[in-house]
Parts: structure tokens; C-alpha cells; sequence
């Protein structure tokens, strides 16, 4: 519960919840509460309650992803806008005010792009995920390199391998693994869980650090880690393949 | 005769002329009957002076000033009070000499003329001020009528409220002032010449007024300006364009003046439509570095978005669209594959990142009409401040689209909301739902909870529910093909395969909808996807 609770307070962006609540009480206080402005909260609030309590309605649990509810946020954000306007006017009476609003607007600003750009950085600097991105590369690589597709069936095109829940691209190589993406940058799929019930087995099955014998499968490649032997990949082929 | 002097007034003192125009005012031979200030509560000593020098202080709010409507209210107040003579007077205008207000009121009355001006100068030779002063105070006095547009163009309206006298009541008859921050003098000598009328200008009554010359008032003077000419292109339109001043030997000296008045002229003619541009702009230049740098997809554009934008540009439309998935971002996305041969992943950042982009127009319009351009610039401020949302951006999630289809959903109230009689708002709303439900299935219940508002208050308005019906059916229209392809695929005519398992729900429960089902669909429809699918 607090879990859900912390999600959609989350989810009601924070930053500028301070904003949004100050525009509306000094709207109401300074009677210019307009019937649009009911409307438009109103909106957002149905919006968030829905994004809210949409897994609840299906599945009876109570839990809400973040990212459900930022889709609404801009609907809130003219009377956050009043309210930053407000609150700047107050401060800028005063000197010490203006230099704090300011510094308050440079902190925001700075805060914001560096919020905008960190799962990039990450992803750049982060060495262990360089690291991984690097390998996933790498693998991909290697199996688009060795994949020949069979004459008979380069193709999942047939209907019986489509399911109204889960989408698959038809594509090949079918690649088992936990690193999602490779199977899509080797230019086939990752493999649809269901294709076990059709008898389709994977082309490629790809694990990391726990290297085994897979039945029916060779390996075919096998990447050392550079840190110490911390990752290693292993990349089976299904036999009988071209 | 009752004549009324007024100056509204706003921390007079520190333009530093203050005491020198009461002074002035009191020296001059003629019977003032009032002598008002107007202050919007000033933070100086304007007001303590003013009282020193004999004069009757009015206080107002300072957001609650306006140059049109609180000289408007002036007016009538002293028609009420049987004035016929009203002058006002700018706080930074020196009369001249002692003779300056009876040769403008002497004039005023004197002609069939229902206000008049008098001439301002410059006391610096080689000022931008006095060069542009030059074409709008000759040396000789004379009365405009409509018939001289052709030889003054916009000088015709020009009158200045700087230094102008008017004759109360036929002011009181045409209205009064309009609601304006700038050019409230020239709105209503334009009215009057329209109305028949006539204006004048007088170049015996001389009075200083001097402009700040510093770089930033300039341009918020030509903003001013600008901005006053964009709202009433009426009077271009009807006078001509503001008519360039004399060439002059010393133009080397305002060379620069000039340009910053002129920047500022044209930022304020075209700053309401440049303004979101710039916003837009902003955002490509922040978002095409991480576009270009996050190059590893994240799980679900990987195993399906980008497959499904490089089938959809490939033609292969078995796996460019599918029930799980509402096809507007993939296909969008294949659009952008198909025209620049770009990989799926690269089209899907693409496609999330030009919907959160044009998302900047619905915004700032809709916020522009319901609450002005200073909230519509601060909301679309806010809005890039969004740096959560603006990840979507580069992720190439379908959120984006969402985002977009909200803010048009909020455009479209807007324009209902304040021109529900054109159709404009009628088709953004359209838009808008179609969006929402092609973006992403789970939106449905908030389309169709906006749709049930949107006809409440369509019913309520006209009395009738042709518009709410006109707006199903080009919905309906536009999700058609979406609607026929589920309908082929699952069986049901739904945005996507969790309404197909609500449907056939509804369908099993009330038996006469059976003719909603498709007996023979192509892939059977399943009992929903796990919790941890949902999760994805």
C-alpha cells in the first residue's frame, strides 16, 4: 500500500506539485477561479485516478506505474505556471528575494537537465553498463554473424504463431535470452515465451555467467569478461541449423 | 468651464522629474478646477509630493491599472461630476512654459474637435526620440479628419494621452477609452474619426518628454509598439503602415537606438507566434544529443515498436500492426523508417520525440486563450521542465503520442470553450480522442469518460445532440480502420485486445450486442495478458 501510495505521489511529479497547489489557492483566494479551470482539473484528476486504479479494474491489485500518470501532468502544469508566477512576483520585490529566485531558478534548471540526461549518462559513463551495452553488442554481433536462415523457414509468417496478447515480429533468428534487446539488434526477436506450447524452440539461447550444456544446442561463442570475469557470456546455437 | 488635470502615476519619482512637472503645472495661468493623480500604489514618495503640492491622490492596485480602461472610468467620473474638460498628463511630461495648457484647452475649444494634443520635444538633438518626433509633431497646429488618411496614413489616429486634452462628454458618448496597455489615445481617436469626428493637434502647447534611451527600455518601448500592432491590425489596415521617419544627416547616432526599438518592435508584432516556436526548437536541441546517444533500446521498443516500424515501412502489414499493440507510434515511427531509411529504433525515439514536441503548440495556444501569453509562456516553460516526460522523448515509448493526444484534448476545450461556434475546437476534440485511443488502449476509459463531459455540455449548450453525434461518427470515422482490423483479428470492432475481453464480456451478458462478434476471427482471443506482462 505505502508502495502504491509513494507511486502516485510520484506519479503527480512532485517538483512542481508546490507550484500547482499554490496557483490554485491563490486563484480561489483572488476569485478568479474560472468553470474551465474546473474542467481541467477535473480532467487531470479523473486522468490520474484511472492511471491510478487501471491495474486494480483488471487485475484487483493495487499498483500503478509512474510513467501512467506523467501522461496527464501538463494538464496541471497552467495553474503550477500561475502559481511559479506568483510566488516570483513576491520574491522579486526584494533584492534578497531576486537573488534567491535566482538561484532557485538556476538549481531547477540544472536539475532538470541533468534529470533529462541521466539515464543517457548512465548509459555512457556508468562502466559496468558500458560494459554490458558493449558485450550486448557484441553478442548480437556474433550471432548475426553465424545465422544463415533455413530455406524452409526464414519466416514465422503462419498464423498459428500469432497470440492476441504478445507480439511477435516473424523474425529470425529466435533468440533465448534474459538481455532482451539482443535478440531485436541481431536482427531477429527475442523468443516468445508461448512458442514452448507450438514446439517452436529457439535458434540461439544466450546466458550469462552460468554457462552449461543446453540438450540439442552447441556453443558456439563464448566472451570472457573484461572486469575481473565478472560477466561472461555464452551463446548456444540449436543444432542442425545451417 | 470645469477643466480636470490628471496623472496616473507609478514611482514617479525616480524618473526624476517629479517635482519639476508639479512645478510646472502650478505655474501655469490657467483654472484647473481638479488636480488628480491616479497612483498605482507607488513604493516612493510620489504620493507624500504630490499631496505637498496641492494635489488629489487616488490610490489603486497596481495590477488593477490599465492606460484604456482606468482613464475610461476617470472620465466618466467627471462627466458625472459635470466636468467638460479633461487633460491628462504623462509623470515624466514638463510643460514647457506657463501658457502651455490654455493654448492647448483654448485650441481644443476653439476647433470642432473632440480632443487634440500638444507638441513633445526631445531635449536631446541627436535622440532617437527626437528624430521620430520630428514626422509626428510638425511646427504647425491642424485638425484631422478620415478624408486625410491618404496624406497622413497613421498619423491620422496618432494623438498622445502623454499631453491631450478632450472634450469630456462626446468621449463619455463614444465609450470612452478602450481596455489597453498601450495606445488607448489612438484606439479612441480612431473611433472618433470613424464616427465622423475630428481631432487636432496643437504646436503652440510645447511640452518636454523624454524617453529612457537605455538599451532595454528601448526595446520594451518597440515591443510596446509592436505588440499594440499586432492586436489592432484594424488600424493598419484601415491607415496604412506606421510611416518611416525623415532621413537626417545624424543617423549615424541613433543607428543603434534605433535597431534595439526595431527589435523590439518586431519581437513584439510577432512574439506570440515566435514564442512556442522557440520552445519547440529548445526542445530539439536538447532532445537530438540524447536522441543520438541513447542508442540501445529499452525492452518493449525492442521486441515490438521497432520491429513493428520497420514492417510497416517494409509494406509487411501482418506485423506492422497487431491487437496488443494501438498502431499510431508504430506507424508513425514506420512513416519516418520508410522516408529517411532509418533503423526502427531511431524512428521510434524519432516519432515519441516529435509528438512531445508539437505537444508545446496545443499548450501554449490553448493556455494563451484561457489565461493569457505571460501563463502561456510560464506553463510551456514548465512544461520543457518536465524532464521525466521529456524522456519519452528519446526512449521511443508510445507515452509520447499519449501526451501529445491529452494536450490536444486540452487545446480543443479551450477553443470550445471560448469559440464554441466555429469548428475548430469540434475537430481538435476529434483529433484528440482518435489520438488517445490509437496511442494507447488503456486510454479508452479516459476518452471515453471526456467524450460523456464533452456531450453533457454539448446538450446543455444546444439543446440538441447533433454536434456530440457529428463528433462520434468522424471519431468512429478515423478509428475504422483500427476498428475493422481487430474486428478481423479478435472478433470484436475494438482499439485493442483488452477491450476485445471486455467486450465479449459485455456481449455474453446482453446477447442482442452478438452481432458485434466476428464467429470467425482470425486469432483466437485469449483471456488477457499476465500482471507481469501488464508491467512491461
Amino acid at each position: 500500500m505505502s508502495d502504491f501510495v509513494t507511486t502516485v505521489f510520484r506519479g503527480l511529479y512532485p517538483p512542481f506539485l508546490f507550484f500547482f497547489v499554490w496557483g490554485v489557492v491563490t486563484k480561489i483566494w483572488e476569485r478568479k477561479w474560472h468553470k474551465f479551470d474546473t474542467l481541467l482539473l477535473a480532467a487531470f484528476l479523473i486522468f490520474e485516478l484511472l492511471a491510478a486504479s487501471q491495474v486494480w479494474l483488471f487485475y484487483g491489485e493495487l499498483s500503478t506505474s509512474k510513467r501512467y500518470m506523467w501522461i496527464a501532468v501538463p494538464l496541471y502544469l497552467p495553474f503550477a505556471a500561475r502559481g511559479a508566477l506568483g510566488i516570483w512576483s513576491l520574491l522579486k520585490k526584494s533584492y534578497k528575494g531576486r537573488i534567491f529566485a535566482f538561484l532557485a531558478t538556476a538549481a531547477l534548471v540544472a536539475t532538470t537537465v541533468h534529470n533529462f540526461y541521466m539515464p543517457v549518462t548512465k548509459e555512457q559513463s556508468s562502466s559496468k553498463r558500458r560494459y554490458l551495452r558493449r558485450l550486448s553488442l557484441k553478442t548480437a554481433t556474433a550471432i548475426h554473424k553465424t545465422w544463415t536462415p533455413p530455406p524452409d523457414a526464414a519466416r514465422l509468417t503462419d498464423l498459428r504463431y500469432m497470440r492476441c496478447d504478445q507480439y511477435q515480429s516473424g523474425k529470425r533468428p529466435l533468440v533465448q535470452t534474459d538481455w532482451l534487446r539482443v535478440g531485436y539488434l541481431s536482427g531477429g526477436q527475442t523468443y516468445p515465451e508461448f512458442f514452448r506450447d507450438l514446439n517452436i524452440p529457439p535458434d540461439y539461447i544466450v546466458v550469462m555467467n552460468n554457462g552449461k550444456n543446453f540438450p540439442g544446442y552447441i556453443r558456439i561463442a563464448m566472451f570472457p569478461g573484461d572486469s575481473g570475469g565478472k560477466y561472461v557470456v555464452y551463446i548456444y546455437k540449436r543444432k542442425g541449423l545451417p | 468651464m470645469k477643466i480636470a488635470l490628471v496623472i496616473p502615476t507609478l514611482n514617479a519619482v525616480k524618473r526624476g522629474v517629479w517635482k519639476e512637472v508639479l512645478t510646472a503645472v502650478g505655474q501655469q495661468g490657467i483654472q484647473l478646477d481638479a488636480k488628480i493623480v491616479v497612483d498605482s500604489s507607488s513604493t516612493d514618495q510620489t504620493v507624500p509630493i504630490a499631496e505637498v503640492y496641492g494635489w488629489q491622490v487616488f490610490r489603486i492596485k497596481r495590477q488593477n491599472f490599465n492606460h484604456g480602461t482606468t482613464r475610461a472610468k476617470i472620465v466618466r467620473c467627471l462627466h458625472w461630476r459635470g466636468y467638460d474638460t479633461v487633460i491628462f498628463l504623462s509623470q515624466d511630461v514638463v510643460l514647457s512654459f506657463p501658457g502651455a495648457l490654455k493654448k492647448l484647452v483654448d485650441y481644443l475649444w476653439s476647433n470642432d474637435i473632440v480632443g487634440c494634443y500638444g507638441k513633445q520635444l526631445s531635449m536631446h538633438e541627436h535622440s532617437l526620440d527626437a528624430w521620430q518626433r520630428e514626422r509626428c509633431y510638425p511646427n504647425f497646429s491642424h485638425t484631422k479628419k478620415l478624408r486625410d488618411v491618404s496624406r497622413l496614413q497613421l498619423l491620422t489616429p496618432f494623438c498622445s494621452n502623454a499631453f491631450a486634452a478632450w472634450k469630456v462628454a462626446p468621449v463619455v458618448k463614444l465609450g470612452g477609452f478602450p481596455k489597453t496597455m498601450f495606445g488607448e489615445d489612438m484606439l479612441l481617436a480612431s473611433k472618433i474619426l470613424n464616427s465622423g469626428g475630428s481631432i487636432g493637434y496643437c504646436a503652440n502647447a510645447i511640452a518636454v518628454h523624454e524617453h529612457s534611451c537605455m538599451p532595454w527600455n528601448l526595446f520594451l518601448r518597440g515591443k510596446a509598439i509592436g505588440y499594440f500592432h499586432r492586436e489592432h491590425p484594424e488600424l493598419l489596415e484601415q491607415f496604412g503602415k506606421p510611416a518611416a521617419p525623415f532621413k537626417r544627416k545624424d543617423f549615424i547616432y541613433i543607428a543603434l537606438p534605433f535597431a534595439i526599438k526595431s527589435f523590439g518592435y518586431l519581437y513584439g508584432s510577432v512574439r506570440e507566434k515566435v514564442v512556442p516556436w522557440l520552445f519547440f526548437l529548445l526542445l530539439w536541441v536538447l532532445l537530438l544529443p540524447a536522441i543520438i546517444l541513447y542508442d540501445f533500446p529499452l525492452r518493449d521498443v525492442a521486441d515490438r515498436y521497432a520491429p513493428m516500424a520497420e514492417a510497416f515501412a517494409a509494406g509487411d502489414w501482418q506485423f506492422a500492426f497487431h491487437p496488443r499493440v494501438t498502431p499510431l507510434m508504430p506507424m508513425l515511427a514506420g512513416i519516418i523508417v520508410r522516408i529517411f531509411s532509418f533503423d526502427g529504433h531511431l524512428a521510434c525515439k524519432l516519432a515519441g520525440a516529435v509528438m512531445l514536441t508539437c505537444g508545446v503548440f496545443p499548450l501554449y495556444w490553448g493556455c494563451k486563450r484561457m489565461y493569457g501569453f505571460v501563463i502561456a509562456v510560464w506553463t510551456v516553460a514548465l512544461y520543457i521542465g518536465c524532464s521525466y516526460i521529456f524522456r519519452f522523448g528519446y526512449y521511443g515509448i508510445r507515452e509520447g503520442g499519449a501526451v501529445f493526444g491529452v494536450l490536444l484534448l486540452f487545446w480543443a476545450a479551450t477553443k470550445l470553450c471560448r469559440h464554441p461556434e466555429t469548428w475548430g475546437g469540434y475537430l481538435g476534440f476529434v483529433f484528440a480522442e482518435a489520438i488517445l485511443l490509437t496511442v494507447r488502449g488503456d486510454l479508452a476509459l479516459f476518452a471515453a469518460v471526456t467524450f460523456v463531459i464533452f456531450a453533457f455540455w454539448d446538450l446543455i449548450r444546444h439543446r440538441h445532440p447533433l454536434r456530440t453525434l457529428g463528433v462520434a461518427v468522424l471519431t468512429l470515422l478515423l478509428l475504422s480502420p483500427l476498428l475493422a482490423y481487430n474486428y478481423r483479428m479478435i472478433g470484436y470492432p475494438v482499439a485493442e485486445f483488452r477491450q476485445g475481453i471486455v467486450m465479449r464480456a459485455v456481449c455474453k451478458r446482453f446477447p442482442k450486442l452478438a452481432f458485434l462478434n466476428n464467429p470467425k476471427p482470425l486469432i483466437k482471443l485469449g483471456n488477457g495478458m499476465s500482471r507481469e506482462d501488464f508491467d512491461e
